[in-house]
């Protein structure tokens, strides 16, 4: 693809970036003090896998390693280059006493993501108890974080992407030639937090709307799906 | 139509680019693996280990992992005693699970769980199941069952476009209960194969090949007592029936010769106190008449009589029906008079027979009982029976 028809193309996508995505946040802007805030980037949780014919999903290894750098360092640039001040998370050592917990809070992470995407974004889902406020925490556990690496709030990422198989895109050829039967191909979609390691609470949520888009194993249409990710993160 | 990315993919494919699809190869006929084998990273297989190493690495460091150094060493010690060349690349944890049951990952990692090492009586019965699990792990049977459930509904997918006419959903529901039928007997045929091999292991090292049907006999009279008979399906069941295990396994054992140099029985040793724990945690489970069946095979084998009858008395005690009460007393007593009571025998004692107004009685073992449990959280509690409150 030549340069500029790329240029064109990325400053098309991020004008649509407003769509593309679905956020919440409680805060404008990271309060500060003397200092900046600090964040904490945890590892991105990412996976990459092939939706078959027959519609499972199996992880291609070689895909995901790779996706993790590139989304490593695409958030890194963008964290940068937007000047935030941030700190990257060192796993502990197997037989630290925080090992863990600090395994636990990423999963955890996924679970409360799908759990405000389900349930704040959709107005008829919305929890009678959570009174229309966006209410949604880790829990104190996540403290533990702010010992772990001297910081104010954490940057969690989650990602799973599935791209067809060849197999299934022979099926969607066949489905199309036998009268216009829909089959869906592989799909993008990913959440990301800021969660603050004083409370737990998570004070900005941005998820990516599932789409047949993007493409992990480059970096640089990973730049692309960190930019709708990470765009409007308050710092 | 054709999705935006799955034209991508194809073109960057065409155009060579990095985006090539991972390499699979046939469900069966797979060559065994080698020792320090690890699968080429573009391979479905490589896929299939990562997605495992990341359920080890929470399992490495998981609150669920029984950590006993000697349980963790004999269990080492046993996994290559049966693997041999392939020791370095299985990884044994003792995860606390009350559930007769034991995995291996295709990745070489092994659980095993604590409800199965409760129902093991020696050590070749625990090596019968460790032998079978090793034996998934040479056959790469996870692999095999994931390309064969691929190729499976791979065709099937395609299958339901040629189905037209009102009888296309009954070919439709047929065609998925035989891709589910074959799913199953392919897992069978694995079940068999590492229930031979998983015998052939162990009685190579040593162990005692009877052990492996002892241990499926186990289970069908807890399932028997449980009241849940053997329901065998044809379409959903991935294990063969337990009675044609039985069957093969002692088959299998008739025909090895004695072996040579015996394997030693280390496990009661090895699991020491942590039995017990294991039967607190079995009784907990609600299955009354199972457990009631296990505790009762575990007193009358000698395993840690006085831990059995404790339990079993604690299990009738809590059940609390008319004459469990009568019931729970007599197992207490019974493991007072074992050679290593648990000191809660006495108190069982003690506490039903002050109900009953039995006061000197239940003085007398709560004697009993703060002698062998001096530093006893309740013992300040149980010292006022004794002064006379």
């Amino acid at each position: 693809m030549c340069r500029w028809c790329r240029l064109v193309a990325a400053f098309l996508l991020a004008g649509l970036a407003g769509c593309a995505t679905q956020s919440y946040r409680t805060i404008d802007a990271l309060p500060r003090g003397a200092a900046a805030p600090r964040i904490l980037v945890m590892p991105p949780d990412i996976e990459l896998s092939e939706l078959t014919a027959g519609g499972s999903v199996e992880m291609n290894a070689e895909w995901t390693r790779a996706a993790e750098r590139h989304l490593k360092t695409a958030i890194r640039e963008h964290l940068q280059r937007i000047q935030a001040s941030f700190v990257e998370y060192r796993a502990p050592a197997d037989d630290a006493p925080e090992a863990e917990i600090l395994d636990q809070l990423q999963p955890l992470h996924a679970t409360v993501g799908q759990s405000i995407l389900a349930f704040h974004f959709e107005p008829q889902k919305r929890l009678p108890s959570k009174k229309d406020k966006f209410d949604w925490s880790l829990g104190p556990a996540v403290t533990h974080l702010a010992g772990h690496a001297d910081a104010d709030y954490a940057l969690f990422v989650w990602v799973r992407d599935s791209y067809s198989s060849p197999a299934r895109v022979a099926l969607q050829f066949v489905a199309a030639m036998a009268g216009g039967i829909p089959v869906g191909g592989g799909v993008q979609t990913g959440l990301c937090s800021l969660v603050d390691l004083k409370t737990g609470q998570v004070v900005w949520f941005n998820a990516l709307k599932p789409r047949e888009e993007g493409d992990m194993r480059e970096l640089e249409a990973t730049r692309r799906t960190t930019a709708f990710l990470l765009d409007r993160m308050p710092k | 139509m054709i999705s935006r990315r799955a034209f991508s993919a194809g073109l960057l494919a065409c155009l060579g680019g990095c985006a090539t699809h991972h390499e699979s190869g046939p469900s069966s006929d797979l060559p065994d693996i080698g020792a320090g084998y690890r699968p080429d990273p573009k391979s479905d297989e490589a896929g299939l280990w990562l997605k495992l190493d990341k359920v080890e690495q929470n399992q490495r460091r998981s609150p669920g992992r029984i950590r006993d150094k000697p349980i963790n060493d004999l269990v080492q010690d046993m996994v290559c005693r049966l693997a041999g060349a392939y020791c370095p690349d299985l990884r044994p944890y003792v995860i606390r699970v009350p559930a007769f049951n034991a995995t291996c990952a295709p990745n070489g990692m092994i659980s095993i769980w604590s409800g199965l090492l409760l129902r093991c009586h020696s050590e070749s019965q625990l090596a019968a199941v460790l032998g079978h699990e090793i034996g998934h792990y040479l056959k790469r049977h996870s692999l095999q069952r994931l390309r064969n459930s691929r190729e499976l509904d791979d065709f099937a997918a395609f299958f339901q476009f040629q189905l037209q006419g009102p009888a296309a959903g009954l070919i439709r529901g047929l065609s998925q209960d035989i891709t589910q039928a074959s799913k199953s007997m392919f897992s069978r045929d694995h079940e068999r194969e590492a229930d031979a091999l998983g015998l052939a292991l162990m009685a190579d090292a040593g162990y005692a090949p009877a052990a492996c049907a002892d241990i499926w006999r186990h289970i069908k009279a807890e399932d028997a007592a449980g009241g849940e008979s053997e329901r065998f399906d044809f379409f959903l069941s991935t294990h063969p029936a337990t009675t044609e295990r039985i069957d093969n396994l002692d088959e299998l054992a008739r025909r090895r010769p004695p072996a040579a140099r015996p394997a030693p029985d280390r496990l009661n040793a090895a699991l020491g106190p942590l039995r017990r724990s294991f039967m607190a945690d079995e009784i907990n489970q609600g299955h009354f008449k199972r457990t009631d069946n296990l505790l009762t095979r575990l007193i009358g084998d000698g395993i840690d009589p006085g831990g059995a009858l404790f339990y079993r008395g604690e299990l009738y005690r809590r059940r609390n029906r008319d004459g469990d009460e009568a019931i729970a007393l007599g197992n207490y007593h019974d493991a007072c008079e074992t050679a290593d009571p648990p000191a809660e025998a006495f108190r069982g004692v003690g506490t039903i027979r002050w109900r009953r107004g039995e006061t000197e009685l239940a003085r007398e073992y709560f004697r009993r009982y703060l002698r062998v449990a001096p530093n006893a959280d309740d013992g300040d509690m149980i010292r006022k029976y004794l002064s006379g409150a």
